[in-house]
């Protein structure tokens, strides 16, 4: 039994780390600057002029957020072919990865942008600041703060989603929990660690998670 | 060398994709309707005076919601055999989504009862009905009706988490999809579609429970005040009511839904 996680076996799960640990760190921080730019390109007046893009952006939140992530990976994968690309496994996964947690960010700094008040806008245009001065100086300070708690949910859940990227062959910790699994014929005690490592690298940001969210309440009670 | 399309891969097979969204929608709806039982059953332990049953809940709760649902379905399908349990994939799925599922439905029935002011137990402790009535009579129909949208998210969920069942080989929509492609190799027609079809019954669901919340539920998402910042689900009902958390919804909400 201890023999499972003994030399190529062990190398095998400190490889896979380092590809979940890739996956999520291209997703979250994709995802976070791509969701950025479209909670930014959805606040503020709609005019008839950004109204197109406005109306693409929330088809892309609804396809992003609607279709399993699972069905965006192997799509990516299997799909791309048609025009002639052929990503690897992990380019495939980590873009998937990348657009459905950039669909759930976005919505969060949609949301958050949304819930500053309009007259902090007309405040600051009374000041003469300009969009981009009235964004910065004081819309998004405001935001960042009601978007921390539920970023970090997200990003809790780009992390678990990184172990889809196994279906379509990364081998991740999902995937070399597989290959042991199937080796070593101990799938109980194998994917008891691969869940242990999971549960390792997301408990903090759950912790993380629950404490801003205190602050938070605490903050605005007063 | 150019690609050309042919969609006639997917019209001549919408009857079997669609079943397969059927099969998914019925599972779907077992495990969700399992969940929520998990869920009445273990908020009392969640919220239970002796600390090593509380704790225990707790560890349940934190588990099945930080490991991913893949691994878990990996646990049951291929590791509980070892302990002589043997579940085919579509109970072995259905055991899975019940178990995670199941945890976040314990925290949104916790995020609702907790919701509730004290002062009104208070108030009901005053008028003298027993913790039973003031449960009942009380918490119950309010926390019922500010439940609704967070439920109808992790119902949403569950159908998207569904769709993992088809790696181990169950048959629901995305699983229709894969023997299809295998069958034509068509993969971007018939994954495409299946994207559709997910995307189709999602943004169905999205309006079905935005419509019934909007007459019966509460304008108020327990989601995001007293569990919500690790449970922000990837599909909202509404966007997010970020709002909420900043405003005072924890002391106000209960009081002022009449």
């Amino acid at each position: 039994m201890v023999d499972v996680f003994s030399g190529a076996n062990l190398e095998l799960l400190r490889r896979g780390i380092i590809f979940t640990l890739g996956l999520f760190a291209t997703g979250v921080v994709g995802g976070a600057v791509l969701g950025a730019v479209i909670g930014v390109l959805r606040s503020g007046p709609t005019t008839p002029l950004n109204a197109p893009l406005r109306a693409l952006l929330v088809v892309y939140s609804a396809v992003f957020r609607g279709v399993p992530a699972l069905v965006l990976i192997i799509f990516f994968f299997y799909g791309s072919a048609a025009f002639g690309i052929r990503p690897s496994a992990f380019q495939a996964a980590a873009l998937a990865l990348t657009a459905y947690a950039s669909a759930g960010f976005g919505e969060i700094a949609y949301a958050s942008i949304n819930a500053v008040s309009e007259q902090q806008w007309l405040a600051g245009r009374s000041l003469g600041l300009s969009y981009i001065q009235i964004l910065i100086h004081i819309i998004v300070p405001q935001a960042a703060r009601v978007a921390t708690p539920p970023a970090v949910g997200q990003v809790a859940h780009v992390l678990k989603g990184t172990s889809l990227a196994s279906v379509i062959g990364v081998i991740d910790v999902t995937g070399a929990g597989n290959i042991m699994a199937n080796r070593a014929a101990e799938p109980l005690y194998v994917f008891l660690v691969v869940g242990a490592v999971y549960f390792i690298l997301g408990y903090p940001l759950m912790r993380i998670g629950r404490l801003l969210e205190r602050r938070l309440l605490a903050g605005s009670s007063t | 060398m150019g690609y050309t399309f042919d969609w006639n891969v997917v019209w001549d097979n919408l009857g079997l994709l669609i079943s397969g969204a059927g099969t998914t929608l019925y599972l779907s709806a077992i495990a969700i309707a399992g969940a929520l039982v998990l869920g009445i059953a273990v908020v009392p332990l969640r919220t239970a005076k002796l600390a090593p049953v509380r704790w225990l809940a707790g560890a349940y709760i934190e588990t099945f919601r930080t490991v991913p649902l893949l691994v878990q379905l990996y646990i049951v399908y291929f590791a509980l055999p070892e302990l002589g349990i043997r579940l085919d994939s579509t109970q072995a799925g259905l055991v899975s989504l019940v178990l995670y599922s199941g945890a976040y439905c314990t925290e949104i029935f916790r995020a609702g009862i907790e919701s509730i002011p004290n002062g009104q137990l208070l108030a009901g402790q005053s008028i003298g009905l027993s913790r039973w009535q003031i449960f009942s009579k009380i918490v119950l129909p309010q926390a019922a009706r500010c439940v609704i949208a967070p439920l109808g998210n992790q119902f949403i969920e569950t159908v998207i988490g569904s769709s993992i069942i088809s790696v181990i080989g169950g048959v629901e929509l995305l699983q229709q999809g894969t023997q299809l492609e295998s069958r034509t190799y068509r993969p971007f027609e018939v994954f495409a579609a299946v994207a559709v079809i997910y995307l189709v019954v999602s943004q169905a669901l999205v309006h079905l429970f935005a419509l019934l919340d909007r007459l019966v539920g509460v304008r108020r998402r327990v989601y995001h005040l007293a569990d919500g910042s690790l449970d922000t689900p990837t599909v909202l009902l509404t966007s997010p009511d970020v709002p909420s958390i900043r405003g005072n919804g924890l002391e106000q909400g209960g009081v002022t839904d009449g």
